[in-house]
Parts: structure tokens; C-alpha cells; sequence
């Protein structure tokens, strides 16, 4: 025997899960079941109004004759249907039979009307019960069912209390929508009882199926599975659920994917990778991925993320691609796949911006190809995203491009202004740059949330060789990124900054600004030179003047060549260029001392000359800085700017071609610029 | 004299008795009813509004009911009460959908209600539950009655108001000083009956309410209400994304304000005046532009004012509002509700 409760059980469970005493009706459902015990109920054959049987019979209207049948069956223990229920004796009642055919025919209203226009023209009668019976039945199921399409749940359960004997395995999608108002009010566990109630009480193979079905929809996998275990054998020997397994083993895994915390039977996982491997969906495949890579970072869901994408190419099997590929550090493969995808979601982009943060936090440095580092550099400003930003900072002081590191440094900054690497990679690109007054800036700001920066401030600020000491494979990470909490479909990946700790650098020295400046005169020439210094460290050019002028009136040949360049740079800083090409000249000076004033001199000059539209005489003096020393790359992006204003698109362009492939933001900005002034031609 | 009155009285009232089932005398004669029934009861219960799309709505089904009561006839009733439990009283909350069209899938496509529908229901179920003895009728509009009470009324300066639906009109719905009502929404002869059904303060307030608004609210150079009226702190104002208009909503609040008790004439005779146009007829005006914006030459309409100047000042109904004829729904159910009141509180005008 199949699992079946005893019918008293049944039926109170179901009244028990309205919330009723058990009823009359649900009684009558319970007791029909037993056998012969309450013949002594039974009444005579004749007393039993058969008119609605005779009605549907002869309409044909089968499936109401069979409700009728077993209501009738269910009211009086004993009772046996006419052989011929459309020849059954005959009522005098015409009358009666139209009203019994408006309710064959759902005419409610038109019943109800009827029925209360004879009662009040013959007040001594008495419509059948049975018919008043079933139109309550029957107009609490449109109700209920019209309440449930509107989504009023607290109207369908007030409705089903009010007509218990609903409730049957008759009307399993009444009990349906009953279940699922019960659970769609916060009532999990109402709900659990009435699908239990169908599949301990009801048969139908079919309709057992599908109210699992409804219950996977609405209920959480433990208790789909406390249900399942009314399974009962099918006439093939097999569970009655069999055929439901593979979507069951879908919709699970998907469930335990969306939670990590959700722990399934393997029963499950294996069937979706038997499904997979016997040439299943791209569905299955990515699904049965992602479980294996969720639950336990299988190096296999790459395999299979892998066939998800040739059976049909996603964003999920993409992500998923990438995030196997990054845990076997190949970023490349990662970036690349990623790419094409990275504009789906805001989880590929997340994808995408992972791996080429990764790609670029290599140590030793990848060699990243021109287009590759350009993409790159072009998606991290379109989407803003600091942490890789930052990332391009580090990389290009690996190849010692202060200019391009400082601007990257400085992007990220910008668009987080509380990201520490990224304020420490500045200070310290400021610092090998010769930029004191900027690192000091820095150090200032931060000194008191970075122990880092703030010991950055103690390098002598006079050294101004770009810092041997500062280890090129210190200052940044050697162990892969991690990849953060990318996850299919599981909201937004977290990435944080702070994976990509960065070790402090050993900057030597102290700062000749340590103890303050003091107000009193200098002891020295040596501590006015250092004073002088000093201001020009805290941007005070003007005092600084002041000091190194005072040494310089009176100091030895080598303080004076000291004094002097000191002059000749405070000038400069105070915009007084040509005064300062006179000082530069006007003394005394190693020849790198007079070729790095000169180098700034001829900048100033080159910018002065840009800013009042001298665009030729600007490029001169570039021309002529560059036979002294190397261009940076805002003196470029200058001469680019300048070119653009005198016509020359093509140098131009090939300017900041050439700062783009290295990353540099106003390379790529100026590269976009020239094509849309090309395509708007 | 008497006893043969009383003779012919019985004898209609037998006579009704036998056509309709009635167990009572009934207000309206069965050739009205017949005519209206005809024309707007649709066999399966509900009430076609055949001005607006052949739509239905709490609010015809609640004047459907009550024709249907004062007509005496049970059956229909029961008809209309049918439709309108198994489709249209649906809300969680107890109340009504306001709006039930044929060929939408649902076919209530705004679950909201209108609280004078609910009240109509109510009041309807209550006075055949009482003439017909059938307390399943009470008991049910109990159930709306609290509804009402508890989901469609709010307060404002210490006085409550009739809230026209349980959604989107309270102040913070409409992120406004003060809510929007709709003073043709007060129901007035249902309030006692609520009373009954649900004993409280509450009923007697929201009347004195609603006549204040009706008095306190006058706009234009007509000095009328307008359909929708936002409260305000500095008092009221024509509700903002309504029609600036004394408008077909308004239009029965003498007839509500007659059944309801409130018959000060000076009322009546004012409001009568401002929405009576220079041929007699009522009209629908602009209140903002000071202009007719529709005259309405159904009998019906004439009715109310024909009503309001029965109660006001005794004066006899004219022929066109004596007889009735079915025009559209809406004013040809002011029309037999206009002659129901005259037959049983004014006969002295007919």
C-alpha cells in the first residue's frame, strides 16, 4: 500500500491547516473512505436526490457527474450510483431542473436569482441542499480564484475557511492556491501542510507531480525535500517523482549557487553533470560549473564553464572562465575574455576590471602589449575605477615612468580620496621626482592615517638623485590579487583596495625641515642654506629667496654655487623666469646644475609662451629643452596641444599615440579628442 | 374614508406581492424597475454604466442593490448580489474593486476601491437584511461597514472625513499639506445604517463633516464645491490633477443631502441655485473659467433639483420627474432614487 494517512487523520489535517474544527463536510470526505462502519447510517436509495446526477448525465457533463458521484457517495456511506443515471426517476420539478442547469452552465447570479424569486412566490419552499451546497461551492471557487489572480491571499484563505469542504482532492487547484496564499503571507509552514495534505491524501499521478512543482516554486529546499518523501512508487517501479528529477537537480543547484550557505544532496549535483556530460545544455553545464567552483574552487568548472561557452557563449560562463582562469594567474587569457563582455553587468565589468588589475600587478611586470594596456587604460577612466587605476600607477613606475605613474596615482586619488596605496604610490613617485613641497603636501594629509607616508617625509629633501634606495621590487606586491567574491549572479563582486598591500619603502634621511623653521636667524651658512631649502619644501619661494640671497652675499665659492642655484630656483618658482636665467647665468654652477635650471627655464618659457598663444616660439623652446634633456610627458602632452593649435594634426596625433600605448591619461584623452575632431570633419 | 384606504393598500400591496414576491409594499413600481433593469442589469448581475464603456462599478452595483431593494424584489437583488461578492469584493481589507470591465483580463485591472460604493453596498445589504430578515445580508455588510471604518476614513482639523478610496488620497499618499475627499462620496442616509451595523461616534461625525465641507467649500462665481477637494491649513482648494469642476460627481448632492436627513433649506435652495443654468436645467461648470461646461437635459438630472425644491419648499414634482424613462445609467439611477425619496418622505409633492 502506498503511504496514506488514516481518512479521520486526513481530514483533520485539513481542517487543521484552515484553521477549522474539522467539518461536517471534511468528516464526510474522512468517513467515506472507511469501509461499512457507519452502514447504519446509511439512508434508503430513494430519499437520495439524484436530480443533479440525472441532469449531468444526460448533458453528457461527465466530469460533474463523477464529483457529483463520489459527493453524494461521501454524504451517505453505502450509497451506490444508478446504473443509468440519465434514466433515473424522473422529478416533477422543471423548474428546478432550469435552476440546476444555470448552475451547470456557472450562471451563479442567475441560480441565486432564481432560486430567491420561487422562494418568495412559494415562501413553503425549500431549494434542494445539495444544490445550494454546490453553489456555495462553486462561488466560493470563483472567489477564492479571482481573489488569487488579484494576489488578495488574505482573501482566498478567509474564502477557503468559509467553504471547507473546498478543501478536497477534487479541487487541487483550489488547494493550490490555498497553499501558496498561506505561503505568500508568511505562513511557510500552512503552506507545507496543505501540499502535504494533497500528497498523503490525493491520487493522480499527474496532479502529485505538479503540486511538487508548486511547491519547488514557493518553498526552500529542505522542505521540498520533506515532501518528496511522500514519494510513491509509479506503475513502472520507479518513484512517481522520477520525471521530475533532472529539473529538481537544476533548480536545486541554482538554489545552492544563489547561497553559499545552502548545502544540497550530491545526488543532485550529480545528476546536473551527468546531464552536462551526456551533451546537455549550456544551462547545465554552466550551472554544474559554478557549483563545483562555489563549492570548493574546483579547478574542473573551468572544463565546464569552458563547454557552457561553446554550446552557447554568456556573461555567467565568461565571468566564470575568467575567474578559473585568474586563480591559475593567466590574467592575459582572463583580460581577454573578459573584454568583450565587460559592458553586460556591472559583475563583468567588475570580471574585467579584476583581471587587468591582476594582469598589471605582475612581478616581474607582463609585458602588456600597446592595444591591451590601451583598453585597459580607456575602461579604468570610463568607469572610474581607482583600484586599477592605482594598479597602473605601480606598473609604470616599474618601468620608471615617475610622470605617468604620478598621474595615475593621482586619477585614483581623485576619484577615492581615502584610498592610502594609492596616496602613498604618489607621494613616493612625488618624492623620486624631485617634487619635495608635493610629497610634503602628502605627508602632511596623511601622516596621521599612514605610518608609510609619514615616514616618506623623513628622506632628505635635498636628495634629489631619483632615490637608488627606493627598491624597485619593494614597493609593490609580488603575490597575485586575489580575485574577490565574484560569484554568478550573486550581487556586486567586492574588490578591495587594500588586497594590494604595499610595502613600506626604506627611505632613508631626515627632512631638512625637521624641528620646523625657526624664526631666529641662522646660526650658519650651512643652516641658512638649509632653511633655505626648507621654505622651498613648504612652497614659501619668496623666504626661501630671502635665505639663500643672504648666503649668497657672503658665502664661500661652494655655498655660493649653492646660494645661487637656490636663487635661481626660488625665482623660478616665484614665476620669475627671466630673472632667473640671469641668476643662472650671472654665477658660478656645475654644468648639471646649470642644465637642469636651464631645462626649467626653457619649460617655463615654453608654457608662458602656450598660455599667451605663442604657439610656434612654445614648440622652439621645447625643441631647445629637449636637446638638454629628456621630455616628460606633460611637456609632451604640451607640445601635442601646441601642435593641435598650429595645425599639425598628424604630429599631434602621433604624440599622444605614443603616451596612450604607456597608459598615460592625457594620451589617451588626446588620442579620442583628434578622432572625434577627425570624424566631425 | 380610512378603512377603504387601507383596503386599497392591502390590495396593492397584494397585488405587488404576487408580480414580484415581495413581502413588502414596494417604492418603486415594477414597470420602473422592469425599464431599468431592462436597460442597465446585465442577466449576470452587475450594473452597465452605458456612459462610460459598458463598464461596471462598486458604485452602480450599490445603487443596483438598492433599486433592487426598493423595487421589492429579492431575486434581483440576489442577482446583483452575487456578482458583485464573487467578483468585485475581493480586497483583502473587506472592500470593494471599484471597477470591473468586460474583455480585460482581469477584469479588475485597479484594485483600489471607492469608498461611496462600499458605503452603498453596505447600506444596501443592511436594509434588505433588515426587510427581508436575512442576516447574512447584515453580517456581510458589517464586514464593510468596519472596513470603511477602519481603511477610508482620516482626520484633519480635528474633524474625519470620508477618505474616496483606501489608497492614494490621504495627505502622505499625496505628499500634500492635507488628503483629497470628494464631498458627493458622503453617502449621507448610509451613515446611520453603519451606525447600526457598527456602533460608533464615528458615523454621526463624518456627517457633520461632510455637510461642513459641503458649506465651507464653495468656489467660482456659482459658489459651488468641486468634485475633488484638497484640505488644506488655510482651507480648502479644487484638488491639483482633478477637473477644476462642479462635475457629474456633484451633482447628487442635494439628493444625498435630502435622503440623508439634512434638508435646511436655505441649503438647498443655495445650492440648487448655483447649478441650475438660465434654461432650468443642471449643468456641469467650470468652476476655475466660470463657464457651463455641459448642460444636462436628462430627466433625470432635473430630478435632483426637482427633489431639492420638494424638500426645500414643498413644491410639487413636475411631470418629466414623475415619470421615469430610462436614459443613461447614471441619471436615470438619480432618477428612481429621487422618486423613491419623494414616495417615502415627500409624498405630499406628487
Amino acid at each position: 500500500m502506498p503511504l496514506k494517512p488514516p481518512p479521520i487523520l486526513a481530514a483533520s489535517i485539513a481542517a487543521l491547516w484552515l484553521g477549522l474544527a474539522p467539518s461536517g463536510a471534511a468528516a464526510a470526505e474522512a468517513n467515506a473512505t472507511t469501509d461499512g462502519a457507519q452502514s447504519a447510517a446509511a439512508p434508503a436509495q430513494d430519499d437520495i436526490d439524484v436530480s443533479a446526477l440525472r441532469y449531468f448525465a444526460r448533458t453528457g457533463d461527465t466530469v460533474r457527474l463523477k464529483l457529483e458521484i463520489s459527493r453524494l457517495q461521501a454524504l451517505h456511506p453505502g450509497w451506490t450510483p444508478p446504473d443509468d443515471p440519465a434514466n433515473a426517476p424522473e422529478p416533477p420539478d422543471r423548474e428546478l431542473g432550469a435552476i440546476w442547469q444555470l448552475y451547470s452552465q456557472d450562471r451563479f447570479p442567475e441560480a441565486r436569482a432564481a432560486i430567491a424569486a420561487r422562494k418568495a412566490r412559494q415562501p413553503d419552499w425549500q431549494p434542494p441542499a445539495d444544490l445550494l451546497a454546490m453553489l456555495d461551492r462553486s462561488e466560493a471557487r470563483l472567489r477564492l480564484t479571482n481573489a488569487f489572480n488579484l494576489k488578495q491571499y488574505a482573501t482566498v484563505i478567509e474564502t477557503a475557511a468559509n467553504a471547507p469542504d473546498l478543501a478536497s482532492c477534487s479541487e487541487m487547484n483550489v488547494m493550490w492556491m490555498i497553499a501558496e496564499s498561506f505561503i505568500r503571507t508568511d505562513r511557510p509552514k500552512r503552506g507545507e501542510d496543505a501540499y502535504d495534505y494533497i500528497l498523503k491524501t490525493c491520487s493522480g499521478a499527474d496532479l502529485r507531480r505538479a503540486t511538487i512543482q508548486k511547491a519547488t516554486v514557493l518553498l526552500p529546499y529542505a522542505t521540498v525535500q520533506r515532501l518528496l518523501a511522500n514519494e510513491q512508487p509509479a506503475s513502472d517501479g520507479a518513484g512517481e517523482f522520477e520525471t521530475l528529477r533532472d529539473d529538481l537537480a537544476r533548480r536545486f543547484v541554482a538554489d545552492a549557487n544563489a547561497d553559499a550557505k545552502l548545502v544540497i544532496d550530491a545526488t543532485y549535483v550529480d545528476r546536473l553533470k551527468k546531464l552536462s556530460d551526456r551533451g546537455g545544455s549550456a544551462d547545465d553545464s554552466l550551472s554544474y560549473a559554478w557549483y563545483i567552483w562555489l563549492h570548493g574552487r574546483s579547478p574542473i568548472a573551468q572544463d565546464y564553464f569552458a563547454r557552457a561557452r561553446a554550446v552557447q557563449d554568456s556573461a555567467s560562463a565568461t565571468v566564470g572562465l575568467s575567474l578559473t582562469l585568474l586563480a591559475k594567474a593567466q590574467y592575459a587569457e582572463a583580460e581577454d575574455v573578459m573584454y568583450g563582455w565587460r559592458q553586460t553587468s556591472k559583475d563583468t565589468m567588475a570580471a574585467y576590471l579584476a583581471a587587468a588589475a591582476n594582469l598589471l600587478s605582475q612581478n616581474p611586470p607582463a609585458a602588456i602589449g600597446d592595444a591591451v594596456m590601451r583598453r585597459m587604460a580607456e575602461v579604468v577612466l570610463a568607469e572610474r575605477d581607482f583600484v586599477t587605476a592605482q594598479q597602473f600607477g605601480w606598473y609604470a613606475r616599474q618601468f620608471r615612468q615617475f610622470d605617468t605613474a604620478a598621474a595615475w596615482f593621482s586619477t585614483a586619488l581623485s576619484w577615492s580620496s581615502d584610498d592610502e596605496p594609492s596616496a602613498y604610490g604618489l607621494a613616493l613617485t612625488r618624492l623620486d621626482l624631485g617634487d619635495f613641497a608635493e610629497t610634503e603636501r602628502l605627508r602632511a594629509a596623511w601622516a596621521d592615517r599612514s605610518p608609510r607616508i609619514a615616514a616618506l617625509g623623513e628622506a632628505p629633501a635635498t636628495d634629489k638623485t631619483q632615490g637608488k634606495t627606493i627598491g624597485k621590487s619593494q614597493d609593490k606586491p609580488s603575490a597575485p590579487l586575489p580575485t574577490g567574491a565574484l560569484s554568478q549572479g550573486a550581487g556586486t563582486a567586492e574588490r578591495s583596495a587594500e588586497r594590494r598591500a604595499v610595502t613600506a619603502s626604506s627611505q632613508p634621511g631626515g627632512s631638512s625641515c625637521k624641528g620646523g623653521v625657526t624664526t631666529s636667524p641662522p646660526a650658519s651658512d650651512a643652516a641658512a642654506l638649509r632653511l633655505g631649502w626648507c621654505f622651498m619644501d613648504l612652497k614659501q619661494p619668496a623666504s626661501a629667496l630671502r635665505s639663500f640671497e643672504a648666503v649668497a652675499g657672503r658665502a664661500s665659492a661652494g655655498q655660493l654655487e649653492e646660494a645661487n642655484y637656490g636663487r635661481a630656483l626660488a625665482l623660478l618658482r616665484l614665476g620669475l623666469t627671466d630673472d632667473a636665467a640671469i641668476a643662472a647665468t650671472g654665477s658660478p654652477m656645475s654644468a648639471k646644475r646649470a642644465a637642469t635650471l636651464q631645462t626649467i627655464i626653457l619649460a617655463n618659457r615654453a608654457l608662458a609662451a602656450f598660455d599667451s598663444g605663442r604657439f610656434r616660439e612654445s614648440v622652439l623652446y621645447l625643441d631647445q629643452r629637449a636637446a638638454l634633456a629628456p621630455e616628460p610627458t606633460d611637456l609632451m602632452v604640451l607640445r601635442a596641444h601646441a601642435y593641435i593649435k598650429l595645425g599639425s594634426l598628424d604630429e599631434a596625433g602621433r604624440i599622444f599615440s605614443s603616451l596612450a600605448a604607456i597608459g598615460n591619461p592625457e594620451g589617451i584623452r588626446g588620442v579620442n579628442v583628434l578622432r572625434e575632431q577627425l570624424t566631425n570633419r | 374614508m380610512r378603512a377603504p384606504m387601507i383596503a386599497l393598500a392591502a390590495l396593492a400591496a397584494a397585488c405587488l406581492g404576487s408580480a414580484t414576491g415581495a413581502v413588502r409594499s414596494a417604492t418603486l413600481t415594477e414597470a420602473e424597475w422592469g425599464a431599468y433593469k431592462e436597460r442597465f442589469l446585465d442577466p449576470s448581475g452587475r450594473i452597465v454604466d452605458t456612459g462610460n464603456g459598458g463598464i461596471s462599478h462598486s458604485e452602480g452595483q450599490g445603487y443596483g442593490l438598492m433599486l433592487a431593494y426598493l423595487a421589492g424584489r429579492p431575486d434581483d437583488f440576489e442577482r446583483i448580489w452575487t456578482f458583485t461578492r464573487t467578483e468585485m469584493l475581493l480586497r483583502d481589507d473587506g472592500l470593494s474593486v471599484w471597477k470591473w470591465v468586460p474583455g480585460a483580463t482581469p477584469h479588475t485591472p485597479d484594485l483600489n476601491n471607492a469608498t461611496d460604493g462600499d458605503l452603498l453596498i453596505a447600506y444596501a445589504l443592511w436594509r434588505a437584511g433588515k426587510a427581508w430578515q436575512r442576516p447574512d445580508y447584515s453580517a456581510l455588510g458589517r464586514v464593510i461597514a468596519a472596513a470603511i471604518a477602519e481603511h477610508c476614513v482620516t482626520r484633519w482639523k480635528g474633524r474625519p472625513y470620508l477618505l474616496p478610496g483606501a489608497d492614494g488620497f490621504s495627505a502622505e499618499d499625496r505628499q500634500e499639506a492635507g488628503p483629497v475627499v470628494n464631498p458627493s462620496y458622503w453617502v449621507f442616509a448610509a451613515l446611520p445604517a453603519m451606525n447600526e451595523l457598527v456602533p460608533s461616534p464615528l458615523w454621526k461625525s463624518l456627517g457633520d463633516s461632510g455637510v461642513a465641507l459641503i458649506d465651507e467649500t464653495r468656489f467660482g462665481r456659482r459658489r459651488l464645491p468641486s468634485d475633488w477637494v484638497s484640505l488644506g491649513p488655510e482651507g480648502n482648494f479644487m484638488a491639483s490633477g482633478f477637473p477644476p469642476e462642479f462635475g457629474y460627481n456633484s451633482i447628487r448632492l442635494p439628493l444625498y443631502l435630502v435622503d440623508g436627513g439634512f434638508t435646511e433649506p436655505d441649503r438647498l435652495r443655495r445650492l440648487k441655485a448655483g447649478m441650475t443654468t438660465e434654461d432650468g436645467s443642471p449643468a456641469v461648470f467650470d468652476l476655475a473659467g466660470d463657464k457651463v461646461k455641459a448642460r444636462l437635459a436628462e430627466p433625470g438630472y432635473r430630478m435632483v433639483l426637482d427633489l431639492a425644491a420638494c424638500a426645500a419648499d414643498g413644491s410639487p414634482l413636475p411631470a418629466g420627474s414623475r415619470e421615469f424613462t430610462p436614459t443613461l445609467y447614471y441619471p436615470s439611477t438619480l432618477h428612481l432614487l429621487g422618486l423613491a425619496i419623494v414616495r417615502e418622505k415627500y409624498p405630499k409633492c406628487l
